[in-house]
């Protein structure tokens, strides 16, 4: 026994109406109820297609689908976190600790360098170009795979922007009035050890946006050669 | 093997003693995938979109120490079964 088309986009629009909308999600559920629906049409064959539906819908208990959409959403959140923070600490082996050190190094110079003509600006500016250009990435994404959980979920890291703003400007004052410790100007250090850890942080967050992309473009072929 | 089916072999192997719900099989599903034990895959079937979950190379390694981890259980849950009341 093997739906028809017709009978799937039924299935489709069912779960659409229970408000599951992300088309990763309606794949697993979608999937399912077609087979288990499919089982009962064979097993008893004067069982019609609503009812079989229905009876389907009413198996899953009181929680519905949602047992299925939670499994998803908290299963994609965990692979996003293990891949971000897999991909964060990567940077700190010994194959970059080198570029990590330089990094901190150019920053810190470059600090001291427009130490009096207007340093945080210079970094604010940096950084707020920075999150126009993650913005404007996002964004563009975001216009192709709206549809997919994975795409949403591989780009929630980019909330925390705001953080390393927040950092500068909290160091500002500091930075500009406290004298150095053995030549060492200690806010400038921290500042380039933030701004360091910052570019890390972007860097692996685009990683996870990527990967977010790639699972997400990848079903949407399926998709695409599924309704051509 | 895709989640249906999963929970057809598990019905059809305790003939029908063991009935695995969606609640209870999808999150563990969707748990081993994120901590890589299990390397998913999406093909068209039906004309539908179908996942399959296939244990990674990580995930084979695993089983052999995760079913030995099962079996001690049962063992030592045997023995607990077995004990006598004493007087």
């Amino acid at each position: 026994m093997q739906l028809s088309q017709q009978q799937l986009e039924e299935i489709k629009q069912f779960v659409l109406r229970k408000g599951f909308v992300y088309l990763d999600v309606q794949m697993e559920i979608v999937d399912h109820v077609a087979s288990a629906i499919e089982e009962r049409m064979k097993a008893d064959p004067q069982l019609d297609f609503s009812r079989a539906l229905q009876e389907t819908h009413a198996s899953f208990g009181v929680l519905g689908f949602s047992t299925i959409a939670d499994a998803v959403t908290n299963g994609l959140h965990k692979k996003y976190n293990r891949f971000f923070w897999k991909n964060f600490c990567s940077f700190f082996s010994y194959k970059y600790i080198l570029l990590l050190l330089l990094g901190t190094l150019l920053a810190y110079q470059a600090q001291l360098l427009l130490m009096d003509k207007g340093w945080w600006l210079t970094v604010l500016t940096v950084t707020l170009l920075l999150d126009a250009l993650v913005t404007l990435l996002t964004k563009f994404s975001r216009v192709k795979l709206g549809q997919y959980l994975s795409f949403r979920l591989s780009r929630d890291y980019f909330v925390l922007q705001g953080t390393f703003l927040f950092f500068v400007l909290l160091f500002k004052s500091h930075v500009e009035v406290v004298d150095p410790i053995f030549g060492l100007h200690l806010a400038s250090a921290i500042v380039s050890v933030f701004l360091v850890l910052y570019v890390v942080y972007l860097v692996t967050a685009f990683r996870k946006m990527n990967f977010g992309i790639a699972e997400s473009m990848e079903l949407k072929k399926k998709y695409q050669y599924l309704n051509s | 093997m895709y989640g249906y089916e999963i929970t057809q072999k598990v019905k059809s192997i305790t003939q029908g003693e063991l009935l695995l719900k969606e609640g209870a099989l999808y999150p563990a599903l969707h748990k081993l995938e994120a901590e890589g034990l299990l390397e998913t895959a999406t093909e068209v079937v039906d004309n539908r979109v179908r996942k399959y979950y296939p244990l990674s190379q990580v995930g084979e390694k695993a089983v052999v120490n995760k079913l030995q981890e099962a079996k001690d259980f049962i063992q030592h849950l045997q023995l607990l079964l077995n004990l006598k009341p004493t007087s």
